[in-house]
């Protein structure tokens, strides 16, 4: 069976699916609704729209033939998100897609009926997103990001890194949600390992990021854990240069952020669930229940080394930090 | 050649039906059997997707257990912790299923951790001596615990094993086996997935329902797999969804779960389906070989046939030149050798045929020829009952034409002579045949004598015994002559003769049907001797008849004068008595007118002479008067009478006044018996009819009975009774007299029968009766009589509207 022949029958499913379950206006194109705060003129987001109709396309939607993608951003804007969120709902659409977990809950709160499918967001249960993880029971569902064992790894892999490693900055976005359960953990986790209270910067735009860095050179920071935000993710060659320019080891959960110079990335990479995005979009467009789908938790959580920049800030890596590795770009 | 299609078809039809029947029936097997094998492979085949895809399963546990027996191998020294969180990296590393690995001292401390979503931890000591991985933790074996559900949504199982005095516990994320399962391909949209021993959903390529942590062990499949009860290497059961699927299991047996693989059932009904129709399609095709193969055969097998059939139908027409080529080899070749064979042999027999029908219509035109002689002898017989001359003729004539003679001649018997009665030659001729005298030295003569028939084949020869005849042919010129007699009961009457000019034997059929002709001359001269004996007989009765009727008018005549003779008697006496009284009165009447005169001449006339002759005058004028009346009546009636029986006219009468009238005219014979007569009638019949007749019958009967019921002196009734039936009249003349004796009742009404012949009877009385009833009257008589109880004459005559 051949993947093209395969690809063509699930296409044809889809349709047939589709003509079903929509018993009005048979042919028009069911419309999936994307927010994001990354702008939508990142490189980032075009690799994300490429790889979404991609893997749409493979369960039989089309864009522009029997699906319409809506894109919005908040362009790293918080305060524009209701907005947002009420523009995508406006348009009708049949599935709404966050990419950032103060849309979700902003769409949550905004409609209990629109399918809404996450991607990222820590701690469902504890933001009351869903009511549990296997049943969500609410018209979201979606992959979870599992930032608190992300932050204590990355805390281990820094530890490992940085020889005597005692204080460690936390760089942060201030309008971004704050998960109180996790920076307990992290602070107890620091506390375990006798570590230096941890040096809180925040920064939302460029004048704060470069602020937050000479903040951290002040404060004699040793290292930097990047929180995961649409802005420094957009920002990440920005806050390589300041990293270098401070010869800080930083540490952050996407691996773009590797790629963007930063000293290593831990975690699952921005988007690296679309895959599993779209597989849900096509589920929810052929009737599925949200309520009933379970919420996805990461397994694998990649570790990626930027030795040039390791190297450039003078960092000697231990043999075991490579042995976890799951690659180092030289 | 219809015929030729119906045997093709027939065997056409034969031989399809036994091959295509036999090809259907072992292809109806095979579909049968193919069905049932290709089910049990496909069956099999689930199971062997099952165990294949458990020994896929427990290649990846088996492979991440190999992979922690490598870390959990032995570290030796100061540095042997070091190494071993190297060991516990290095396994995080290649086996991304294992979430947690950890190390436990002997006590079950916790002497490293290393994890994937904790910080790494070294010698924290922690005491996991309850776990029970730890306490089932054995060396060379491993521990695979119970599925746990983390977050009660991620499947884990933890794998533990022994390291030297220490414990290796790894904590295996089974979302992994996701990977193995999706991989596994089973069918167009079947799947395989795992179950843990409490039905528990741990892999299944629908990674959300594991995660939902969907236990199965409601299904009725995966309680047979968890339970291991079916034997059958697949069943067919519901899936969640409620849809039909053929499911087979095998066992994991490290982790004792259940590889289950499921395919919708229609799917592998569609496999099975098409396998059929390959099977059948194969089969149609099988049998449309064998139907053109038996075309093929039925008419290689009827062209033979047709050939010999259309050679026998051209034989039958009557083409026996026909040869009929069929090159088999085999015994419809032999039959058409055989064909050509009896075709020869018909060729030869038809001429032989044609040869005896040949004879056959000439024995046949023969008898024809002799049939029709006799035919025209028989005519002339017919034809001249009473002159044998004509017949004679045709039989010399007819005789000389079949037995193929120049000439026959009749010779007939006269006195001592044999005189020549007809032949075929002129009559001129034939007078100057002389009569030929009765003996041995002539054919004819022996014939004659010895009652045999005399052949001989040249008479001019003289090789015979007849020198006569000899001469008589050399004058004649006939060689060859066959004579034979006229026999009849042993007497001859004559010969027959046939001559030849030619010395040519005649035949034994000839000399047979000159024999039959010989019987024919006899009977036809038999014929013409009774015919005449017949002819002298009827005129003698004629003769006999007409004396016989002259005889009877004679007599009918001599008995009406009798009767008339006997009335004019009676009437004399009846008319003497009044005539008598009549005479004495008046010869009285006159005495005493001349005693009277004699005494008025006298003048002594007193005048009580007168008063005394005025007396006797007066008496005796009127018994003479009376007298006189009386006469006349009584002539009155004779004349009638009188009349009547000679009148033959019709004329209306009273029956009951005409009967008194008759029986007063017979009064004076009644008077001489002492017989009583009644008369009964009605007084109103009237009719027309022969009154004379009545008065004769009446009048016979009457007499009849007094003449022959009675004895002189005799007393008795004869009674009359007439009675009108329906339009008939009867009469019924009853005596009580003597009666008839039985034998001769039937007589009593023939001519000239009678009783009383020499006595004054003349035998016609009743006969004249008899005549008078049937003809005259047209009626019928009848008689009844018993001896000594009377007789009953009864006479019905029609009124025939008549009767008044």
């Amino acid at each position: 069976m051949s993947p093209v022949r395969g690809m063509d029958r699930r296409h044809w499913l889809a349709l047939l699916a589709g003509l079903l379950a929509a018993p009005a206006g048979a042919n028009a194109p069911r419309r999936v609704g994307i927010a994001t705060n990354v702008p939508l003129s990142s490189d980032l987001v075009d690799g994300l729209r490429v790889s979404f109709s991609a893997h749409m396309r493979k369960l039989g939607w089309i864009e522009g033939q029997n699906v319409e993608t809506v894109w919005r951003s908040s362009d790293g804007h918080y305060e524009r998100i209701p907005k947002l969120v009420e523009e995508l709902l406006a348009l009708k659409v049949d599935v709404l897609v966050s990419f950032n977990t103060l849309a979700t809950l902003e769409a949550k709160r905004q409609t209990d009926r629109i399918p809404i499918v996450f991607a990222t967001v820590d701690d469902p249960v504890g933001l009351g997103l869903v009511h549990n993880l296997a049943r969500p029971e609410a018209n979201v569902t979606g992959f979870s990001g599992s930032t608190d064992h992300v932050l204590a790894k990355q805390l281990d892999i820094l530890l490992a890194a940085v020889p005597g490693l005692s204080r460690i900055a936390l760089l942060r976005n201030p309008d971004n949600v704050r998960l109180p359960q996790v920076e307990e953990e992290l602070r107890s986790n620091m506390k375990s390992r006798k570590m230096a209270p941890m040096v809180q910067l925040w920064a939302k735009d460029w004048p704060q990021l470069e602020a937050a860095f000479d903040t951290a050179r002040k404060a004699k920071v040793q290292a930097v854990m990047v929180m995961e935000d649409g802005f420094f993710i957009s920002h990440r060659r920005q806050i390589a240069e300041l990293a270098l320019r401070s010869r800080l080891p930083t540490i952050a959960k996407a691996r773009q952020f590797a790629e963007a110079g930063i000293t290593f990335s831990y975690g699952r990479a921005v988007f690296d669930d679309v895959e599993l995005v779209a597989g849900y979009v096509d589920k929810l467009f052929n009737g599925a229940n949200p309520a009933s789908l379970p919420v996805h938790r990461p397994s694998t959580f990649p570790f990626v080394i930027n030795g040039k920049a390791a190297k450039a800030i003078g960092l000697k890596l231990p043999e075991d930090l490579l042995i976890r590795a799951d690659e180092v770009m030289n | 050649m219809k015929r030729q299609g119906r045997l093709f078809h027939k065997y056409a039809l034969f031989i399809m039906a036994l091959v295509c029947g036999v090809q259907l029936v072992s292809g109806a097997i095979s579909i049968g059997s193919a069905y049932q094998d290709s089910k049990l492979a496909l069956w099999r085949l689930q199971q062997e997707k099952a165990i294949s895809a458990a020994n896929r399963i427990e290649g990846f546990i088996r492979d991440i257990e190999k992979q922690l027996s490598f870390a959990a191998l032995p570290q030796l020294g100061s540095a042997g912790s070091e190494q071993r969180r190297i060991e516990f990296l290095k396994l995080l590393r290649q086996m991304p299923a294992i979430t947690d690995v950890a190390q436990l001292d002997a006590q079950g401390k916790e002497l490293l951790l290393i994890s994937r979503l904790t910080m790494d931890v070294a010698g924290s000591g922690r005491d996991r001596s309850d776990d029970p991985a730890f306490k089932a933790a054995k060396p060379g074996q491993s521990y695979f615990g119970k599925v746990y559900f983390r977050k009660e949504t991620e499947p884990y199982m933890t794998i533990s094993m022994r390291s030297g005095p220490t414990v290796i516990i790894a904590d295996v994320n089974l979302k992994f086996i996701w990977d193995v399962v999706s991989r596994i391909k089973i069918g167009e949209h079947g799947k395989a997935y795992v179950v843990d021993a409490n039905g528990y959903l741990i892999a299944d390529p629908d990674i959300g329902l594991v995660l939902k942590k969907t236990s199965l062990s409601g299904l009725s499949h995966i309680q047979s797999a968890l339970t291991r009860r079916d034997v059958e290497p697949a069943l067919l059961a519901n899936d969640l969804e409620g849809k039909r699927v053929l499911a087979a299991f095998a066992p994991i047996e490290a982790t004792g779960w259940t590889m289950l693989v499921e395919q919708p059932a229609e799917e592998i009904y569609a496999t099975l389906n098409a396998a059929i129709a390959r099977t059948g399609i194969l089969l149609l095709i099988g049998l449309v070989i064998s139907a053109l193969a038996s075309l093929w055969f039925a008419r290689r097998m009827s062209r033979p046939i047709a050939v010999l059939q259309e050679g026998a139908q051209r034989i039958g027409a009557g083409d026996l030149e026909l040869q009929i080529v069929v090159n088999t080899n085999d015994e419809l070749e032999a039959l058409a050798t055989q064909f050509n064979r009896m075709t020869a042999q018909l060729r030869d027999s038809y001429a032989g045929l044609e040869r005896k029908v040949a004879e056959r219509t000439a024995e046949l035109t023969e008898a024809l020829e002799q049939q029709t002689a006799m035919s025209s002898i028989l005519q002339a017989i017919a034809n001249s009952p009473t002159d044998a001359q004509p017949v004679l003729d045709a039989i010399a004539r007819c005789a000389a034409q079949a037995c193929h003679a120049d000439g026959a001649s009749i010779y007939l018997r006269d006195g001592d002579m044999l005189r020549h009665a007809a032949s075929t030659e002129s009559s001129e001729v034939a007078r100057s045949y002389p009569s030929l005298p009765i003996n041995t030295v002539t054919m004819s003569g022996h014939a004659f004598l010895a009652h045999t028939t005399v052949h001989v084949e040249d008479v001019q020869s003289g090789q015979h015994d007849y020198p006569s005849s000899t001469e008589l042919a050399q004058q004649r010129g006939n060689r060859t002559m066959l004579v034979t007699p006229l026999l009849r009961e042993n007497d001859a009457y004559g010969t027959i003769v046939l001559r030849r000019d030619q010395a040519n034997p005649f035949s034994d059929g000839e000399i047979a049907l000159l024999k039959t002709f010989a019987n024919q001359a006899v009977i036809a001269l038999g014929n013409v001797r009774l015919f005449d004996e017949i002819e002298s007989a009827n005129l003698e009765l004629k003769q006999t008849l007409s004396m016989l009727q002259a005889t009877q008018t004679q007599l009918v005549q001599s008995e009406k004068m009798a009767a008339l003779g006997g009335l004019v008697a009676g009437v004399a006496h009846e008319i003497n008595t009044p005539v008598g009284v009549g005479v004495t009165a008046a010869s009285s009447l006159r005495n005493s007118a001349v005693r009277l005169s004699t005494l008025f001449k006298d003048g002594k006339m007193m005048k009580a002479d007168l008063e005394d002759f005025l007396d006797v005058s007066e008496q005796s004028t009127q018994m003479i008067l009376a007298n006189l009346n009386r006469a006349s009546n009584l002539i009155h009636s004779f004349k009638q009478v009188a009349v009547d029986q000679t009148s033959e006219a019709t004329r209306q009468f009273n029956v009951r006044h005409y009967l008194d009238e008759i029986m007063t005219s017979l009064g004076p014979k009644l008077k001489q018996t002492q017989l009583r007569h009644t008369v009964r009638c009605p007084d109103d019949i009237v009719i027309d009819s022969y009154p004379g007749a009545m008065s004769q019958i009446v009048t016979n009967l009457v007499m009849n009975a007094l003449t022959h019921a009675y004895a002189p002196g005799q007393a008795g009734t004869v009674e009359i009774d007439v009675e009108r039936h329906g339009n008939r009249l009867r009469f019924d003349f009853r005596d009580d007299g003597k009666g008839i004796e039985p034998d001769i009742v039937g007589k009593i009404f023939d001519p000239f029968f009678t009783t009383k012949r020499g006595q004054g009877g003349s035998g016609l009385g009743l006969n004249i009766v008899y005549n008078l009833v049937t003809q005259t009257l047209k009626g019928h008589i009848s008689c009844q009589s018993e001896p000594g109880k009377g007789t009953l004459f009864r006479i019905e005559l029609p009124l025939a509207g008549s009767a008044m």
